[in-house]
């Protein structure tokens, strides 16, 4: 077990979200990013709160969808990481220069 | 010719006209932003007015390029003006925070109103005519603007400064013919649509019209946003429910013909979708 399945993720509240069709749509202030997810992603993204780690939203999902969860949890972790990247989650929050803020 | 340098908010540009009128008509209404010429001038972007002084007038297409693109083709010189206007007046549609400003163009396709990219417009326009004929009204211009909250298709109001009677002054300069054909927005000022269909190009290189995932379409506009970083997250949302409510459709084609023949199926394809369930 790394480290990435102890993490308990969550969504940064300062996103704008939207839903259209089962995906979503995100539009990031900080930096004026905008990411869209396919439906899995969106499924995942939106059990982010906080309350969880990654083992225990591997385990449910796991459960809730008859799936092995070594398989489901490796595709969690890849998204966690992957949402880390994009800077989507509490802690991941993108750096933010002057000429960024200027909207330049 | 008539070839004039204006500035506004730090952006150069050239004004160009064809006509001694139209050219006395545009320096009136920009005389506020009109600017001493420089040696640098020749490469600033250029709208040219193609637009006749008489003869045929009202008979033959007035054109508005901006550089190389039409961006409307009209019988009607006073929407040729309003058109430049517009065109203009977006040069401080980046720092708004009243309304979305997108850079794409309005249609109207028997009845479906629809958002198009704006490389969309110099096609259309182009084949004006035939669009007509087959009920698709195209009039021009790349400025799409959306009512916050809403999502709804308005019209912005000016800002920049041009004398009160910038637009009725035309008629001064520039004789009307009694059976000019009077041209106009899909949107007109004062009113406010509720859009039908958002459009985009489809990545298959074959004539189609068919439905696409409308987050791309959320996407697609809010790249075109010229305003999103001042609106943020309330600009963000006013593009989703503008496309939550509408059609999202790729089309594309290989000629003129299968263009006006994919926009004809988008728009049905639109009126399947929103109509109601019995």
């Amino acid at each position: 077990m790394d480290r990435v399945d102890q993490r308990r993720p969550r969504v940064r509240d300062d996103l704008t979200v939207v839903e259209l069709d089962g995906e979503a749509v995100i539009y990031d202030d900080r930096n004026g990013d905008l990411h869209r997810l396919n439906p899995t992603a969106t499924l995942v993204f939106s059990l982010l709160d906080g309350s969880s780690t990654v083992d225990q939203l591997a385990r449910d999902l796991g459960e809730a969808y008859s799936k092995p969860v070594g398989e489901i949890g490796g595709q969690l972790r890849s998204l966690v990481l992957q949402f880390g990247d994009s800077h989507l989650l509490v802690g991941s929050e993108p750096r933010i220069d002057e000429s960024d803020a200027d909207g330049n | 010719m008539v070839c004039d340098a204006y500035e506004v908010d730090g952006h150069r540009f050239r004004v160009r006209s064809t006509s001694e009128a139209f050219g006395s008509w545009i320096r009136y209404a920009l005389d506020e932003y009109r600017t001493e010429p420089t040696p640098d001038d020749e490469s600033l972007r250029t709208y040219s007015v193609v637009a006749n002084d008489g003869g045929r007038l009202g008979r033959s297409f007035n054109i508005l390029y901006a550089g190389t693109a039409d961006v409307t083709r009209t019988l009607d010189r006073g929407f040729l003006a309003r058109c430049l206007l517009r065109e203009i007046d977006a040069f401080r549609h980046p720092s708004r925070a009243d309304a979305v400003f997108l850079r794409a163009g309005v249609i109207e396709v028997d009845g479906c109103l629809a958002l198009v990219p704006s490389f969309f417009v110099p096609m259309l326009s182009g084949v004006r005519r035939r669009a007509e004929k087959r009920g698709i009204h195209a009039p021009g211009g790349t400025v799409a603007t959306l009512e916050l909250g809403s999502g709804d298709l308005v019209t912005p109001r000016w800002s920049i400064e041009m004398p009160p009677d910038a637009i009725e002054a035309l008629a001064r300069y520039v004789r009307e013919e009694a059976d000019d054909v009077r041209e106009y927005f899909p949107v007109e000022d004062g009113e406010r649509r509720h859009l039908d269909a958002v459009l985009g190009l489809a990545a298959e290189p074959t004539a189609s019209a068919e439905a696409k995932p409308r987050a791309e379409s959320t996407l697609e506009l809010s790249v075109a946003a010229m305003n999103l970083r001042v609106l943020g997250g309330k600009g963000f949302r006013a593009i989703a429910k503008a496309v939550a409510k509408s059609a999202s459709i790729a089309v594309n084609w290989s000629s003129k013909d299968e263009m006006l023949d994919a926009l004809v199926n988008a728009a049905s394809l639109a009126r399947d979708e929103l109509r109601p369930a019995p």
